[in-house]
C-alpha cells in the first residue's frame, strides 16, 4: 500500500519534564496509525537537544536507545528554537514534516488532524490557530497579536498572523526552507518563499508552563530580536512608502518652482516676503531628492539582502502523493457518515 | 594495488602488510591515511582490468611479492578492495568482467594463504550502501539489500564471494552512501564533484533526479578513517562484520545546490533529466552514526573541495 511518510521534529530546550510524556504519545500515535493501517506512518521523531539546560540530553539519549524511530541530535550550542527546528527539519526524511514544542502544548494527538486539513484543502503549510488565549496572560496575548498583524500590514505578508511553532509542511519545502535558513533568517518567512498555500486549523492549544509559572521562553530581547529577523525576510511596504513619498515631494517642489519662477519673472510685485519661497522649495526639493534616493536605495539594499537569505527564483513541488491519503480521508469520511 | 609496509617493528602497526586495490576517490584516501603509519610502499602496480590474461599474470606477480614478503611480517594481511571501473549506471556487460575479476583475486589469497603458515588474512570489501539500499529509507542494519540495477547486484555478488570463503578469514564489508570528494585527475565524478567542477567552471550541470530528491551524502575522507581503524585494530575475529557508512541526514539536491552555490559564491546553473531512472529517495537512519566518527560537516568539506579544485584540477584542466 502505498502510504505518506510523516516526520516529526521537536527542539528541546528545557524539557526533562515532558519528553517522556512526549514520546509516550508518539509511540501511541505510531502504534494507532500501524494499527488503523492508514496509508500514513510516522517513520521519525527528530529531537534536537539545543543545549538543553536541564536533564533532557541523557533523557533523548535513553529514549533513543529504546526507540529506534527515535533520534536525538545534540547541538554544540544553544542556538534557538528556529535554528533548532531548522536542524531537525534538514535531518528529516518524511513526506510532511511537522515541528512541535517539547512541553505538550502541541500534543501528537492534533497531527492527523493537521496533516488531513493540509491535503483536503491542498495547503502546504498548516498552522495550528489557539482556539482561546495560549498564554492566559492578555497583556503576552495581546501583544503578540499585535505584533504579528502589524508586521503583516508592514511586510506585505498575509500569512505572519498564523505564524506559530505548530506546523504542518509538506517535507521538500520544509527541507528546501530548512536549507536555505541562515541563522538571520525567520524560518516561517523562509517557508512563505516557497508556497502560498498557507492554511490553518483551530486547536484547543495552552502553554501549561507559561500559565503555570509565568515564566516564557522568550524574554523581550529574543522576541525584538525575532521581529528583527522576521523584517530583514521581507520586503517592507515602509521602504516603497518612503520612496514613493520622497519622489511626490520632488514633483511637487519641481513644479511649484516653476510656479515661484514665473512669479518672479513676470509678476515680481506680488512677492511680499523675497526668498521665503525659494528657500522652502530648496528645502522641499532636496528633502525630496533625498528620500527618493534613500528609499530606491534601500529597495536595492532589501533585494541584495533577500538574494543573500537566498529566496529561489522558483521551485518544483510534487503533491500527487496526497491523492492517496485524499482517498482514504474521504472514504473515512463516508463510512462514518453511514 | 599497492603494498605498503611498516618497516619498523616498534610501532603500534607492527610489522603488518596492507594491500589496497583500486586507488580512485575511496582507495587513494585508505592509502593516504595508511600512509601516515606505513610510509614504505613495498610495490605498486596497475591493474589490467581489459585484458585477461594480463590480469592473471599480474595476480601471479602480486601473489609471489605477498608470499615474499609475508615471510618478512608478523603475518598479518590485510586486502583491501575499493577498485571498481563499473559505476552506479554500468551496464550488466560492464560488471561482469568486474566480479570475475574480484573471484580471481579471492582465489589468489586462497593460494597465498595455503602457501603461507599461520597468515592473518582480513578482507576490507568496500561495496556500495548506494547501489544496495537504493530507494530505500531510513536504512539500518535491518534493511535488506534489493539491488535495482547491475551495479548493485555486482555489489551483492561480490558480498557474497566474499562471505563464502573456502579458507579462514576476517571478513569486513563496508557498505557506505553516495561517497564524495576530491581526487586529481578523477574521471567519474558525482553530483558534489560535479556541481563544483561546472560552478567554477560557469557550466550546466545535468542532474538525474529532481530538485527534491534526497540522499545521504558521506565525505570520503570519513569513510577511509573507518577502514583504517578497522585495518589499525589489528583485531582478528574470522567473522563476517558489515559496516553501514552514512552520514545520517538526509540531503536534497536543491540543499546541495545552494551550499555550493553558497561556498562558490556565484549561481549553480542546474538542468535536471526528464529521465527518472535515478531519482528515488534513498536516506540513512540517524543511528548508524553511533558506529562511526561524527560525519564531516557538508559546507566545510564543499569548502575544500572548491578550494582544491580551483588551485588544482581546474589549472591542470583535468579537475
Amino acid at each position: 500500500m502505498v502510504s505518506i511518510s510523516l516526520s516529526v521534529v521537536i527542539p528541546v530546550y528545557q524539557g526533562e519534564l515532558f519528553l517522556e510524556e512526549l514520546a509516550a504519545a508518539l509511540a501511541d500515535l505510531k502504534a494507532e496509525l500501524e494499527a488503523m493501517q492508514r496509508p500514513i506512518s510516522l517513520v521519525e521523531a527528530i529531537f534536537v537537544d539545543d543545549e538543553a539546560i536541564d536533564n533532557s540530553a541523557e533523557i533523548l539519549d535513553a529514549l533513543q536507545e529504546r526507540h529506534p524511530w527515535i533520534a536525538a541530535v545534540h547541538l554544540s550550542r544553544n542556538v534557538g528554537q528556529h535554528s533548532a527546528t531548522v536542524a531537525g527539519i534538514l535531518r528529516s526524511c518524511g513526506d510532511w514534516v511537522a515541528t512541535i514544542d517539547e512541553d505538550l502544548q502541541h500534543h501528537p494527538q492534533y497531527l492527523v488532524q493537521l496533516l488531513k486539513q493540509a491535503i483536503e484543502h491542498h495547503y502546504d503549510i498548516v498552522y495550528a490557530k489557539p482556539e482561546s488565549a495560549v498564554h492566559e496572560s492578555m497583556l503576552r496575548d495581546l501583544s503578540s497579536r499585535t505584533v504579528k498583524r502589524l508586521f503583516s500590514l508592514l511586510t506585505r505578508n498575509p500569512h505572519v498572523p498564523k505564524f506559530n511553532s505548530f506546523r504542518m509542511i509538506r517535507g521538500p519545502l520544509a527541507r528546501a526552507a530548512a536549507s536555505l535558513a541562515t541563522e538571520r533568517t525567520y524560518f516561517d518567512i523562509a517557508l512563505t518563499w516557497f508556497s502560498n498555500r498557507i492554511g490553518e486549523l483551530t486547536l484547543p492549544l495552552k502553554d501549561h508552563r507559561y500559565v503555570q509559572r509565568g515564566a516564557s521562553g522568550y524574554n523581550l530581547k529574543s522576541l525584538a530580536r525575532h521581529a528583527v529577523r522576521l523584517a530583514l525576510g521581507c520586503e517592507l511596504r515602509i521602504l516603497r512608502a518612503g520612496t514613493l513619498i520622497g519622489l511626490a515631494t520632488l514633483s511637487v517642489s519641481i513644479l511649484l518652482s516653476t510656479v515661484v519662477l514665473v512669479q518672479k519673472l513676470f509678476f515680481p510685485e506680488t512677492v511680499n516676503l523675497p526668498g521665503w519661497s525659494s528657500l522652502m522649495l530648496a528645502v522641499l526639493f532636496l528633502g525630496g531628492l533625498v528620500s527618493s534616493l534613500v528609499g530606491i536605495s534601500l529597495e536595492y539594499l532589501s533585494v541584495l539582502v533577500l538574494q543573500a537569505l537566498g529566496k529561489p527564483t522558483y521551485y518544483v513541488v510534487d503533491r500527487s502523493l496526497d491523492d492517496v491519503v485524499l482517498e482514504y480521508f474521504s472514504q473515512e469520511a463516508h463510512d462514518i457518515a453511514a | 594495488m599497492i603494498l605498503l609496509r611498516n618497516a619498523s617493528k616498534n610501532t603500534e602497526t607492527g610489522n603488518s602488510i596492507v594491500g589496497v586495490l583500486g586507488q580512485g576517490l575511496i582507495g587513494s584516501s585508505i592509502v593516504q591515511r595508511l600512509r601516515k603509519r606505513r610510509p614504505d610502499v613495498e610495490c605498486q602496480l596497475d591493474m589490467h582490468w581489459n585484458s585477461a590474461s594480463g590480469l592473471a599474470f599480474q595476480l601471479r606477480q602480486i601473489e609471489q611479492r605477498l608470499v615474499e614478503i609475508v615471510d618478512r611480517s608478523d603475518g598479518r594481511l590485510d586486502i583491501v578492495w575499493s577498485a571498481g571501473k563499473a559505476g552506479f549506471s554500468a551496464t550488466s556487460d560492464e560488471v561482469t568482467h568486474e566480479r570475475a575479476t574480484f573471484s580471481a583475486v579471492i582465489d589468489m589469497l586462497g593460494r597465498v594463504f595455503q602457501r603461507c603458515e599461520n597468515l592473518e588474512i582480513r578482507f576490507h570489501l568496500v561495496s556500495s550502501g548506494g547501489g544496495l539500499y537504493e530507494g530505500q529509507q531510513r536504512v539500518d542494519y535491518d534493511s535488506v539489500p534489493v539491488a535495482h540495477r547491475p551495479y548493485g547486484r555486482l555489489k551483492l555478488e561480490q558480498e557474497r564471494i566474499l562471505a563464502n570463503v573456502p579458507f579462514p578469514i576476517d571478513r569486513h564489508i563496508y557498505r557506505p552512501s553516495s561517497v564524495y570528494g576530491w581526487l586529481r585527475g578523477q574521471k567519474r565524478r558525482g553530483l558534489i564533484q560535479t556541481m563544483i567542477y561546472n560552478g567554477l567552471l560557469n557550466r550546466e550541470t545535468i542532474i538525474n533526479g529532481n530538485m527534491n530528491t534526497l540522499r545521504d551524502y558521506i565525505w570520503v575522507e570519513d569513510v577511509a578513517h573507518a577502514v583504517t581503524n578497522h585495518i589499525e585494530s589489528g583485531e582478528f575475529l574470522e567473522n563476517l562484520s558489515i559496516h553501514i557508512l552514512a552520514n545520517g541526514c538526509p540531503c536534497s539536491i536543491f540543499q546541495i545546490k545552494q551550499t555550493v552555490q553558497n561556498v562558490l559564491n556565484r549561481p549553480i546553473i542546474v538542468r535536471y533529466s526528464r529521465s527518472t531512472t535515478n531519482a528515488r529517495d534513498t536516506t540513512f537512519a540517524p543511528r548508524l552514526l553511533q558506529d562511526q566518527r561524527e560525519p564531516t560537516d557538508m559546507r566545510l568539506a564543499i569548502e575544500r573541495m572548491a578550494t582544491e579544485f580551483a588551485s588544482n584540477g581546474l589549472i591542470l584542466g583535468h579537475g
